[in-house]
């Protein structure tokens, strides 16, 4: 925004000397620091004009040379906003009609009476300038901005017919003259203005669809005001065509992308079963050698043992024993481990109190000698595949069992409550604490990886697939397993189920 | 039939595997003989008296087929299927002794009739006490259906 421009200086043309320093004491009594510059002649306007100094023009209407007329006709040639002012004689009112109407911005009497008015109108006529200049700034900075943002400017009836149209507005909607615009209007605009909203301004967006089928999509803000008494309805118009086409393509693009992570979800679930085919493929053919071997180190271990006491010998051959024993154990687990991921499951009701306690049997027969405090709640019956959740119970009781082996009272509480799992659903939560050796709470992740141990084979007989098993035939159910331990403090494993198996 | 007579028919292909379990019997048992045929074409030329199997002095019926299921020629099976529709034979109880515990399998075969389904242990201590244990049952406390074909 220009700041206002001060008045510098002023283009005097006046024959009369006298005239003139009257002129110029009047000024100069308002504005003191205004310069005053003079020209007698054409030549010397011609001459100001071109170095073009001057902010306003005083000149007298009787010049010897020409009339103040010519001086104002010179003057709108050159620049048509520039003020000027005209000294005229009492008597010549028609002329300065004339002059007004030619855009003269201001006369004054030549009498002693009326050129204190001087000072005054210049004044005024400068404050006017200033005005006009900022209006006429305002509007074409307006112009400017709407056609950078092809926004369109129009006005309306309340009934929506068309009154005024900005060549913004035409351009937008490729029309060149208002009446055309004017019948667009109405084709396509006019029955939404039936339905006038209640607010006084108001979006809507409007999609047009033009010939050979181009689509036209417009955004219009409105608003409605009232103009000299009456209520019209002015609005802006921006062609969002182009937005709308992004929208579209977006959406398009998104619902390819939902398409893709289907596919690619698929193709990962079918990835992931034939890696399971391929891992049991492998374990499968590779049992049977590791069985063969196994056999034949039994035998060659009966018949080196009594003819050879070679300390080396004999160890070497209690190592190929348990290495073969060893990878025989891991070949069955995996399979097993495996078996637990293909089998189909098959639902039915499981009592799961009857279920604990035929699996604590079968391990007891192989604890006689130990003792063992067993507190096992009221335990609910659910749906479930039998064989899977049979083999939890065995591998959960067995590790409690286990690792509670260097303990003299073992204790191992099996306890049930109902809450939620990580979705909020309503589940059974069951735990198996034990007094045993524990675990570091940091080691959890490790606890269900498949051949993950925590202590070595020869601190505690295991392979380590137990946890991985029972962690997946409880997936299976849509359950989670989780454990709690202490170093040297015992251990709670908890697995939930569902309620609902869905 | 005295339990004396008995006799193992053994189908296995896999000489090594033929090797630990006529070891184990022999651990066990000295007395009833195990005699082996290595695919299930012989098997079934065996249980019908075809060809060399003729003579039944030297290649008697068994009392007890022991029986694997991946095998050359014909599949266990198959001479399983072919077994159970011939008159008479069909009584001959079967134990199937196989690598795998795959559902099918032992779905199929208890549908056709076998007796029993045995996987092969990984450790041959295990698989010691098995034969032991089926020595122990089948041959000396189980009643056997005459086959006589008169």
């Amino acid at each position: 925004m220009a700041l206002e421009k001060p008045l510098q200086r002023i283009l005097l043309i006046d024959d009369d000397p006298n005239d003139r320093l009257l002129a110029i004491r009047e000024v100069n009594r308002e504005f003191p620091d205004v310069e005053i510059l003079e020209a007698l002649n054409w030549q010397q306007i011609h001459q100001s004009f071109a170095a073009d100094e001057f902010d306003l023009v005083i000149t007298d209407y009787e010049l010897n040379w020409a009339t103040g007329l010519e001086v104002l006709q010179a003057l709108k040639a050159h620049d048509d906003q520039r003020p000027i002012i005209m000294f005229t004689d009492s008597g010549s009112q028609e002329i300065a009609v004339k002059a007004m109407k030619a855009g003269l911005d201001d006369y004054v009497l030549k009498s002693p009476k009326h050129l204190v008015r001087l000072a005054q109108a210049v004044r005024s006529v400068w404050e006017n300038a200033q005005v006009r200049r900022r209006a006429s700034e305002l509007e074409f900075r307006l112009q400017f901005l709407l056609n950078e943002l092809a926004v369109g400017v129009f006005r309306t009836t309340l009934e929506g017919e068309l009154i005024e149209a900005s060549d913004g507005l035409l351009e937008l909607l490729h029309l060149n003259s208002l009446a055309a615009a004017q019948s667009f209007f109405q084709q396509n605009l006019a029955a939404s203005f039936h339905k006038l909203p209640t607010q006084n301004r108001w979006h809507r967006e409007v999609k047009i669809v033009r010939a050979k089928a181009k689509i036209l999509w417009l955004r219009i803000s409105e608003t409605k005001v009232r103009i000299n008494g009456n209520w019209v309805i002015d609005g802006l118009v921006h062609n969002v065509t182009a937005h709308k086409e992004t929208e579209a393509t977006l959406e398009a693009l998104n619902q390819t992308l939902e398409q893709r992570v289907v596919e690619r979800t698929a193709r990962l679930e079918q990835l992931n079963q034939e890696l399971e085919m391929f891992a049991f493929a492998i374990s499968h053919d590779l049992r049977a050698p590791i069985r063969q071997i196994s056999g034949f180190v039994a035998f060659l271990k009966q018949s080196i043992e009594p003819v050879t006491s070679d300390k080396a010998v004999l160890r070497y051959l209690r190592q190929i024993v348990n290495l073969t024993g060893q990878a025989g154990r891991m070949i069955d687990d995996l399979l097993q481990y495996s078996s637990t991921g293909r089998a189909e499951l098959q639902y039915v009701t499981v009592d799961m109190e009857k279920l604990v306690k035929e699996v604590k049997q079968q391990i007891e027969v192989q604890t006689t000698d130990r003792t063992i405090h067993w507190r096992i709640s009221s335990l609910p019956t659910l749906t479930g595949d039998r064989t899977l959740l049979s083999r939890v119970w065995q591998n959960l009781l067995e590790n409690a069992v286990k690792y509670t082996q260097n303990k003299a009272q073992a204790k191992i509480e099996i306890d049930y409550r109902t809450g939620q799992n990580e979705q909020g659903k309503l589940s059974h939560i069951f735990s198996v604490r034990d007094n045993g050796i524990g675990f570091e709470q940091k080691e959890h992740a490790r606890l269900f990886g498949v051949f993950q141990r925590l202590h070595s084979e020869r601190e505690f007989a295991g392979t380590g697939i137990g946890l991985a098993s029972t962690k997946r035939a409880i997936y299976r159910h849509k359950g989670s397993v989780w454990a709690e331990g202490k170093a040297e403090a015992g251990a709670v494993f908890y697995f939930s189920l569902p309620y609902s198996i869905e | 039939m005295n339990f004396r007579d008995h006799s193992i028919l053994m189908v296995e292909d896999d000489s090594n595997d033929i090797f630990f379990i006529q070891r184990a019997f022999r651990q066990v048992n000295k007395t009833n003989p195990i005699r082996v045929v290595k695919d299930g074409e012989a098997a079934i030329d065996y249980l019908s008296g075809a060809g060399e199997y003729s003579d039944r002095e030297q290649y008697p019926l068994p009392t007890l087929i022991l029986l694997d299921l991946k095998l050359p020629r014909r599949s266990g099976t198959e001479v399983l299927k072919w077994l159970r529709q011939q008159p008479v034979i069909k009584r001959l109880p079967v134990v199937i002794l196989t690598s795998s515990r795959e559902n099918v399998d032992v779905n199929t075969t208890y549908e056709l009739g076998i007796s029993s389904y045995l996987v092969k242990p990984v450790s041959f201590d295990a698989l010691s006490s098995m034969i032991a244990t089926l020595n122990t049952y089948w041959l000396k406390l189980n009643e056997y259906p005459s086959v006589t074909l008169t």
